[in-house]
């Protein structure tokens, strides 16, 4: 809980609970944004090898969108193996939500290790990455810190934003959900914010 | 007397948690299933104080002590760390978000099985411990609802 705590304050920077009159956020229980994000738009290279504009893909829909990548043992699986439980147990929901992961590191993710590093959790997952310069764009287009290199040779981390950004059906941003969210916490936010229809 | 009492009964408690040596005892012991490349191993340690020095196992290829920190910004770095302390009366708790022991390179490993850990200790020395293949998401203790 320690932690936990530290990761709420440092977020608090940029980011304070408020409300939106009109849209529900006070049923969120991730940390909510003082002001709603519109949704950034970037364009990355999915896993089949083929263009992925995200603005256009997850238009209407539930988005999700998390940097990381696969050699991550730490952090990465238990966000995607968190949100996975939800959509396990939520069919409907599953339906109408784009669960997005960005590899931030190009230089060892193939797409075949991104699909497989996915596939562990849900084979809906879409996995995504691109040139570094790409990767830069994209990161900047949502406004996360971009991913850095630490350590030299092969033996390298890869420093990356540790929370995921949702976004809901009408295209904005209301919170986000930083690492030690709760698993309660995110079968609540899902179903809320897949509640925020676009013009509703 | 009480608080005398109450010493022996943790002391008996305790043993048999796991750990070969008298003094550090070694509980919760799990590993992330792999999703990629490298899986985590997680523990509790109590019994110091003592030092987590190195660790291995036959089903990776290096193991090596990592600390994830949250930076200002809210960025997540993952370093190694030379030793992790025990303190005296403490205890060094080893989960997702904080120290981990990454194994890089490890074997497929299916939820349920057990794979043996040998730690080497500044004090208690060689310890191996069994650590249960757990789902990735169960490698958190305190974030579980129940």
């Amino acid at each position: 809980m320690f932690r936990r705590s530290v990761v709420l304050v440092a977020v608090v920077g940029i980011v304070l609970a408020a409300c939106r009159p009109g849209v529900a956020t006070g049923d969120l229980q991730g940390v909510v944004l003082e002001t709603p994000q519109a949704k950034g738009s970037f364009v990355l290279t999915d896993t089949a090898g083929d263009a992925y504009d995200f603005g256009e893909r997850t238009e209407g829909k539930l988005a999700l969108l998390y940097f990381g990548y696969t050699e991550c043992p730490d952090i990465c699986p238990v966000h995607l193996a968190q949100i996975a439980e939800v959509l396990d147990q939520n069919a409907e929901l599953a339906r109408n939500i784009e669960v997005v992961f960005v590899s931030v590191d190009p230089d060892r993710d193939t797409f075949a290790e991104i699909r497989e590093f996915l596939d562990h959790f849900d084979t809906r997952f879409v996995g995504l990455t691109g040139t570094h310069e790409e990767l830069a764009s994209a990161q900047e287009a949502v406004g996360v810190p971009p991913a850095r290199v630490f350590g030299e040779g092969d033996d390298y981390t890869v420093d990356h934003a540790g929370w995921v950004l949702a976004y809901a059906p009408d295209g904005l941003g209301y919170s986000i959900y930083p690492f030690g969210t709760r698993q309660s916490e995110w079968g609540n936010d899902l179903q809320a914010l897949a509640s925020i229809e676009p013009g509703g | 007397m009480h608080t005398l009492v109450l010493s022996v009964i943790a002391v008996l408690s305790l043993a048999g948690c796991g750990g070969g040596a008298e003094g550090l005892q070694i509980s919760e012991a799990r590993v992330g299933a792999p999703t990629g490349p490298n899986a985590a191993l997680y523990f509790t340690a109590r019994g110091g104080p003592d030092a987590l020095l190195s660790a291995s196992t036959d089903v990776a290829g290096d193991a090596q002590i990592h600390e994830t920190v949250i930076g200002e910004e809210g960025t997540m770095s993952m370093r190694q760390v030379p030793r992790l302390e025990v303190p005296a009366g403490g205890e060094l708790v080893l989960e997702p978000g904080g120290f981990h022991v990454m194994l890089l390179g490890v074997d497929e490993l299916q939820v349920g099985a057990t794979i043996e850990i040998t730690m080497v200790w500044e004090t208690a020395g060689e310890v191996t411990v069994d650590a249960e293949v757990v789902e990735p998401s169960n490698t958190i203790y305190d974030m579980e609802d129940e």
